[in-house]
């Protein structure tokens, strides 16, 4: 289980996590796309393990050192971007809980990350927003008056804030009620995406809402228009599982216990039918059918069971084929 | 929050501003991604095709600057969406700025500041960057000295251009007088 994800309070049976990042660059250096000097990026990872590792107990990984496996793990995780993993110099400051990190050389010089289970977008905030303190003291940011904090992709400049929730969305994408909901969202300048897969076939029901405008209003605003946007969504998404069990409650039930016993029995299970099981294992829990399973547990298997965590559990990475097998083996013993 | 739609098709969110030049007008559209891509295939917009052929009266409209301190180029920066350091936001500004209107709310920050500051609430034109010399690599080499009177008015061009992107009427119309007065002065000389 990710350290992230521990501990964590589900209030809602819908909200997975909750992920605040801040974008900052460092007043007269290029921004990493045009950044050539290893003396320049030495002064960053400089500037950040003065700021978490020394005066603060974070730690440091060296992306020079570390395996593509290792970065991939941490990927999966959620702990940095994609586009991240692939950077072979620089690295990560992450906090003991693993909630916050520091990527050193993104697209910007600094992306602060916090990320929390459950829906906590005001204390995710809070967290981030001590450690952008704590950097601000030892790093001159980009900053204009007008403009907010410089970034090398302007769609992040102002507050450089993007503010994620994740949710499981099952009734919504089985009614296809997503669709107008997210045209709407999208009218209030907030995306909402599905968070796993490509574009617009999203793996499983788990989707992400976000803000897509950073500059023109205070942190404060963004964070209401998302909280307010999410628990829009959270009603949406209880009405929507009410109607259809009100509807047609047997082959709701037929649905959430075949996935239950899909789950628990399987001998192969691929990542996109596990996906879509648990999420309706979870409409089960919200709608009171299933009472004895822990969203925790459920959670961290969407994450455990991906590739490369998995090769960290057994040492080597499996080839795809037995990879389905070893993920209905892990599964299996976590529900039973 | 209020996100403007594209201007093609009316399903997607756009995300970018397009100025399609012709040899009489000047066409203003918000477009999304997928509308973008097939105008670069040469799908929708036969507009463009007229631009290519008839390259002339049209080359001055055609971004050509570049930023001084990192060499990022406008049409580097149209293609991949990113700026290379602080200064592009200078040197860049009018294509930044038709970025920023197409995607964020409006163009004033009133975030956190970084030395915590409570944030000013009225602030000037002046505070933006633009007003910081945006000259292109080329014009450079010939400003070293003394401004020439065709540098000058590039100058006042490209500050006017960056005036009517922030709305900001009342010095669009102060660049433009100065700019008519120039011509005049030219034309009496």
């Amino acid at each position: 289980m990710p350290k992230w994800l521990r501990d964590g309070e589900f209030k809602d049976d819908i909200v997975l996590s909750t992920r605040v990042r801040l974008a900052r660059n460092v007043k007269g250096l290029p921004y990493p796309n045009r950044m050539t000097r290893q003396s320049d990026i030495n002064r960053l990872v400089g500037i950040a393990k003065k700021t978490f590792v020394e005066h603060a107990d974070f730690e440091f990984i060296d992306f020079g050192k570390i395996t593509n496996i290792q970065k991939w793990i941490l990927q999966e995780k959620y702990l940095i971007s994609p586009q991240f993993a692939r950077r072979k110099y620089a690295g990560l400051i992450l906090s003991p809980d693993e909630r916050l990190s520091i990527m050193i050389m993104e697209e910007d010089h600094f992306r602060l990350q916090g990320m929390m289970p459950g829906f906590e977008v005001e204390k995710t905030f809070a967290l981030v927003d001590e450690l952008d303190n704590m950097l601000a003291k030892n790093a001159d940011y980009s900053f204009s008056q007008k403009l907010g904090y410089l970034t090398a992709c302007p769609t992040n400049l102002g507050t450089g804030m993007r503010v994620s929730v994740m949710l499981n969305l099952p009734a919504l994408n089985m009614t296809r009620e997503i669709g107008p909901i997210v045209a709407d969202f999208e009218s209030r300048g907030l995306t909402c995406r599905g968070a796993f897969g490509e574009g617009t076939s999203p793996l499983g029901d788990l989707f992400q809402i976000s803000n897509e405008v950073t500059l023109g209003f205070s942190e404060k605003e963004i964070l209401k228009a998302v909280e307010s946007a999410t628990r829009e969504m959270i009603d949406l998404e209880k009405k929507a599982q009410r109607t259809l069990y009100e509807i047609n409650g047997r082959l709701v039930e037929d649905r959430i216990f075949r996935s239950l016993a899909t789950l628990k029995n399987a001998r192969m299970l691929s990542t996109k039918e596990m996906t879509s099981c648990i999420s309706y294992v979870n409409m089960g829990i919200s709608l009171g059918l299933i009472g004895n399973l822990d969203h925790e547990r459920l959670y961290s298997l969407i994450i455990d069971t991906r590739p490369a965590t998995m090769a960290e559990k057994d040492g080597k990475l499996l080839p795809e084929a037995q990879r389905d097998e070893r993920r209905a083996e892990l599964v299996r013993r976590a529900l039973t | 929050m209020y996100r403007k739609m594209c201007d093609i098709c009316g399903k997607n969110p756009a995300t970018q501003r397009v100025i399609n030049f012709t040899n009489t007008k000047k066409e203003v559209q918000d477009i999304c991604d997928d509308c973008f891509h097939k105008r670069q295939q040469g799908v929708i917009f036969t507009i463009i095709k007229g631009v290519e052929k008839s390259a002339e009266p049209v080359k001055a409209e055609i971004p050509q600057r570049v930023c001084r301190v990192c060499g990022t180029t406008a049409a580097g920066f149209m293609q991949t969406g990113l700026v290379g350091c602080d200064n592009c936001y200078v040197d860049l500004a009018p294509e930044i700025l038709q970025m920023i209107r197409a995607t964020q709310g409006q163009i004033k920050h009133l975030g956190k500041t970084p030395d915590g500051a409570p944030h000013a609430e009225s602030l000037k034109t002046e505070d933006f960057p633009t007003e910081a010399e945006p000259i292109t690599e080329t014009d450079t080499k010939r400003t070293v000295g003394e401004p020439t009177e065709e540098n000058l008015a590039l100058k006042l061009k490209k500050e006017l251009e960056a005036a009517v992107l922030m709305e900001d009427y009342e010095k669009a119309i102060e660049l433009r007088d100065r700019l008519a007065a120039m011509t005049e002065d030219n034309r009496n000389a």
